[in-house]
C-alpha cells in the first residue's frame, strides 16, 4: 500500500533551482515506489491549474500573489480552503513541505496539522541568527516545525541549524542530502590526452556575494600569473559579473577567463566536461549538489569547506580551503600542480559518485520517514497540541496559539459549508502497470 | 531550551537505536559525511552533535563608563531638540525678539564653522589643542578661531549662507505654509517628529567612522522647524526661528561629532553639552515652573547613568550561535 503525499512548496518547475529538482526527482521516485504524489504550487503567469508530469505526477498551479522571491503573501490562512479541497480530494495522508522560505508550504503544514494529517518538512538551506529577517525566518519556522511529524535535512550542518532554529528534538530531524541523475553528468568521452598541460578551471555559480564571487575575482589573477597554462571557464550571472569583467580587462586575460554567462541546468553537463577542475567558493552553501555534479563529470574539486560541503564529497575528489584568499589560492595551486603530475586519477569519479548519490536510496531514505510517522501517535488532542505552540516564546507563543484556535475554527467553518463528501475523490494514476514495470526492471 | 544542548551521547544512542529497530552490536564509528552509507539511521544524532557551535565568541564587554559618554550623547541630543521647541514657545507665547538669538547664533555657527574646518585639517596634537582657547558662552561654543584658516574650507561656509538665503526667499511660503491647519494638529505634528528625531538620529557613538551624516534626523529637524516656523505671524521671526532651529538641530550635532573625533578626551564636548544643558535648564525655569525642570533632570540622570547599568545588565541574557551555517567571512587582501 503506497502513501498519498503532497508535496507542498512555492518553488517548483518552470523555476530552476535546488528545490526544484529535489521535488521533482523525489517525487518521481517515490512514485516509482508505489506512492501516489502530487506537488501544490503557485501559479507561474499563465502556468495555472492542474498539470500531469511524467509517470502521472499530478501538479497544482494554484493561483497565489506573490511577494517576494517566487513566495506566496504570508496570510497564513488564506490559502486552507484550496489546500483542503486539495488534501481531501487527493485523499492526502502526509504533507510534506519544502524550503522554509516557502510560506505556501508553511500553511500547507499548518493546515495540514489542523485536519489531522501527518507531515514532513525538508529544509533546503543555512540560516544565521543576527539578523533580522533571520530572526522573523526563524520564528515561523518555529511556529511551523512546532507541530511536526518529521523534519529531513540535506546535510548535518543543515540539521543543527534546523534545530537551533527550531528549537526541535535532534531525534525529530533526519539526514537525507540531495542526489544527481549521474547518467546526466557523464564524463566527457573523449580522453583529453595532449591536453594535460594545459587546464581549465571552471566555475559555474551564480555571481553574488554569498557564492563568494568575491573571492574568485581576487584569485583569479594570482592563479594565471602563477600558472601561465591554466584558462577559467565562468558561467553563471549575478551583480557580481561586473566586477569579474573588470578584473580580466585590469589583469588583461580576456584571452585565459572566458565568462558565459547564465547557462540552463540542462547546459552544466557541456560546460563541465571542458574543464578539469571545479572551483567552488561559495561562502555558505547547505549541500552543493554543483559539487557532486562537478565530481561525476570527473573534474577534481576545489572548494571552501563551509556549511555542509565538508560532509559532501571524499578527500580524493576534494580539496578544501578556507574561505580566504591566500588558502584557496594554495589549495588550488596543488590542486593544479597534481592535475599536471597526472597525481589524480579522474577517471573513477563517476562511478564511485553514481554508488553514493542516487534518488531512488534518497526515496527510500524518506519512505522509511514516512514509515516511521506511521508508528508515532501523532494526534494527542487539541490541548497538547495547543501546548506545544504555547511554549514557543512569552509573546510568541501566545500568538501562534491564537493562530492555531482561528485555522480550527476556519476548518470547522469549511466542514459546515463544504463537507468533505460533497468533494469528488480524485481518481488515481493507474498503478498496477507501473509496479510491474518496476518488477520488469528489477527482474533485469 | 534543554535539548539545545549537546545531548547525552550514550542515552541518545540507546533511544535512537530503540526507536529505529536497528540494534547493529559492532558498528564502525559514525562519521559526519554524507557520502558514506552508514549502518545508523537517518536521525542519528552524534554526541559531536552541535560540537562545532560557539556561543557568544564576538560580544563586546561595555564598560560602565564608556555606555555613561554614549547615553549621554542621547541626553545632548533630547537637549537640542528640546531647546529648539523652547525657543519656538518663548516666541510664540511670549513674544521674544527673535532676532537676538539667532544673530548670537550664526557668528557662533559661522565660528564654528572655521573652527571644524582647522580642527579636521591640523593634525591633533596637544599643543593645537591649547591653543584653540574654547570659551563657552551662549547657544555654541564661542570660539576665539585663528583668522589665519578661512581659504580651503570656504566653500561649506558658502554653502551656508546659500542655504540661508533660500531661506530667506521662502519665508513668506513658509508663513502662511499651515495657515489651513489647526494649531492643535502641528503640536501633534511637531510631537511625532521629535519622537522620530530621537529615534532615527544618528548618535556618531563610533567616531572612527569617516563619514558621519545623520541624514534622517537632520530632514526630520528640518521639518519640525518648518512646520512650527509656519505658526508664527510675520516673516521675519520665521526666518529667524528656522535658521535657529537649523543651527542647533543640525549643524550642531555635527560640530560636536568633529570635536569628539578629533579630541578624544572630549574636553570641549563635556563643555559643548554642559552648555547647551545649562541653556536648556534655563529656559525651563523662564517658561515653567523648578517643578518641570526636577523632572527634566531627573530624566536626564537616568538616561544617562540607570540605562547603561539597565544596558550591561541585560547583557548576560545575551545568546549568540555561531556556527558553520553562518556565512564564511572572506578574507581578501586588497592590491
Amino acid at each position: 500500500m503506497g502513501y498519498n503525499v503532497a508535496m507542498v512548496t512555492d518553488f517548483f518547475y518552470p523555476q530552476p533551482g535546488g528545490v526544484e529538482f529535489h521535488v521533482y526527482h523525489l517525487s518521481q521516485k517515490l512514485i516509482d515506489l508505489g506512492h501516489s504524489v502530487v506537488i501544490v504550487t503557485h501559479d507561474y503567469g499563465s502556468r495555472t491549474g492542474i498539470r500531469t508530469l511524467t509517470n502521472g505526477l499530478k501538479v497544482y498551479y494554484v493561483p497565489f500573489s506573490i511577494i517576494h522571491r517566487n513566495s506566496t503573501s504570508p496570510t497564513v490562512f488564506s490559502a486552507f480552503p484550496i489546500l483542503r479541497n486539495i488534501f481531501i480530494r487527493e485523499s492526502i495522508d502526509i504533507v510534506h513541505g519544502h524550503g522554509s522560505l516557502s510560506t505556501l508550504c508553511h500553511e500547507g503544514i499548518l493546515h495540514g496539522r489542523t485536519m489531522g494529517l501527518k507531515t514532513v518538512f525538508t529544509d533546503h538551506s543555512l540560516f544565521g541568527f543576527s539578523d533580522v529577517y533571520s530572526i522573523i525566518g526563524n520564528k515561523l519556522l518555529k511556529f511551523t516545525l512546532s507541530d511536526i511529524g518529521h523534519v529531513i535535512c540535506v546535510s548535518h550542518t543543515c540539521k543543527e541549524n534546523t534545530v537551533l532554529r527550531a528549537s526541535i528534538d535532534p531525534l525529530d530531524v533526519s539526514v537525507i542530502p540531495n542526489a544527481v541523475i549521474a547518467d546526466d553528468f557523464k564524463p566527457s568521452p573523449i580522453k583529453k590526452v595532449s591536453s594535460k598541460k594545459s587546464l581549465t578551471i571552471v566555475v559555474i555559480s551564480r555571481l553574488f556575494q554569498n557564492k563568494g564571487a568575491d573571492l574568485l575575482t581576487a584569485i583569479i589573477p594570482i592563479i594565471c600569473a602563477n600558472h601561465p597554462n591554466v584558462n577559467f571557464l565562468i558561467a553563471g550571472d549575478g551583480p557580481k559579473f561586473l566586477d569579474l569583467e573588470q578584473m580580466r580587462e585590469k589583469y588583461y586575460l580576456e584571452e585565459k577567463v572566458k565568462l558565459i554567462g547564465a547557462i540552463k541546468h540542462e547546459e552544466v553537463r557541456d560546460v563541465m566536461i571542458q574543464g578539469d577542475i571545479y572551483l567552488h567558493p561559495s561562502l555558505t552553501e547547505a549541500f552543493g549538489t554543483v559539487l557532486v555534479e562537478a565530481a561525476s563529470c570527473g573534474l577534481f574539486v576545489v572548494t571552501t569547506n563551509v556549511g555542509g560541503i565538508p560532509e559532501v564529497l571524499p578527500r580524493h575528489m576534494t580539496a578544501f580551503s578556507a574561505p580566504d584568499e591566500s588558502s584557496l589560492v594554495k589549495a588550488t595551486s596543488n590542486a593544479i600542480n597534481m592535475m599536471q603530475s597526472d597525481m589524480i586519477d579522474t577517471s573513477k569519479f563517476h562511478q564511485e559518485v553514481t554508488e553514493m548519490y542516487s534518488w531512488e536510496n534518497i526515496a527510500k531514505r524518506t519512505e522509511n520517514v514516512y514509515d516511521l510517522l506511521y508508528t508515532k501517535r501523532i494526534n494527542k488532542g487539541i490541548i497538547a497540541r495547543l501546548q506545544k505552540y504555547y511554549c514557543c516564546g512569552l509573546i510568541a507563543g501566545k500568538l501562534f496559539v491564537l493562530c492555531v484556535l482561528v485555522d480550527i475554527f476556519i476548518l470547522l467553518l469549511l466542514d459546515w459549508f463544504y463537507p468533505a463528501d460533497n468533494i469528488d475523490k480524485a481518481t488515481k494514476w493507474p498503478k498496477k502497470e507501473k509496479k510491474r514495470i518496476i518488477d520488469t526492471h528489477a527482474s533485469n | 531550551m534543554e535539548h539545545l544542548r549537546p545531548p547525552d551521547g550514550a542515552r541518545h544512542i540507546n533511544t535512537t537505536a530503540s526507536r529505529t529497530q536497528s540494534p547493529l552490536r559492532r558498528r564502525k564509528p559514525w562519521k559526519k559525511l554524507l557520502y558514506l552509507k552508514q549502518a545508523y539511521p537517518d536521525n542519528y544524532t552524534s554526541e559531536t552533535f552541535l560540537s562545532q557551535m560557539k556561543r557568544n565568541s564576538s560580544v563586546t564587554n561595555y564598560s560602565y563608563w564608556k555606555l555613561v559618554q554614549d547615553f549621554a550623547l542621547i541626553v545632548l541630543h533630547l537637549s537640542n531638540i528640546l531647546l529648539v521647541v523652547l525657543l519656538f514657545m518663548g516666541i510664540y507665547l511670549y513674544s521674544w525678539n527673535a532676532s537676538v538669538p539667532t544673530v548670537v547664533g550664526s557668528c557662533l555657527s559661522i565660528a564654528g564653522f572655521i573652527v571644524r574646518d582647522r580642527i579636521a585639517n591640523v593634525p591633533k596634537t596637544a599643543s593645537t589643542v591649547a591653543r584653540d582657547g574654547t570659551v563657552a558662552d551662549g547657544k555654541d561654543v564661542l570660539v576665539r578661531p585663528p583668522m589665519s584658516m578661512k581659504t580651503r574650507q570656504t566653500p561649506k561656509l558658502k554653502s551656508f549662507f546659500l542655504l540661508m538665503f533660500m531661506l530667506l526667499v521662502l519665508t513668506p511660503v513658509l508663513s502662511s505654509l499651515t495657515k489651513s491647519t489647526s494649531s492643535d494638529s502641528i503640536w501633534a505634528l511637531c510631537f511625532i517628529l521629535c519622537v522620530c528625531n530621537v529615534i532615527f538620529h544618528d548618535y556618531g557613538m563610533n567616531t572612527a567612522n569617516e563619514h558621519y551624516s545623520p541624514i534622517i534626523s537632520t530632514n526630520i529637524s528640518f521639518a519640525n522647524a518648518i512646520v512650527l516656523a509656519s505658526r508664527l505671524v510675520s516673516t521675519r521671526p520665521v526666518f529667524c526661528f528656522t535658521l535657529l532651529a537649523v543651527q542647533i538641530n543640525v549643524l550642531l550635532p555635527i560640530f560636536d561629532y568633529s570635536l569628539r573625533k578629533h579630541y578624544p578626551k572630549r574636553h570641549f564636548h563635556t563643555i559643548l553639552m554642559i552648555t547647551m544643558l545649562a541653556i536648556v535648564h534655563v529656559l525651563i525655569v523662564k517658561l515653567f515652573t523648578i517643578k518641570l525642570l526636577l523632572a527634566w533632570i531627573t530624566m536626564q540622570v537616568s538616561i544617562a547613568f540607570f540605562l547603561p547599568a539597565y544596558f550591561l545588565f541585560l547583557q548576560k541574557y545575551k545568546n549568540e550561535l555561531q556556527g558553520p551555517w553562518d556565512p564564511a567571512k572572506p578574507i581578501i587582501r586588497s592590491n
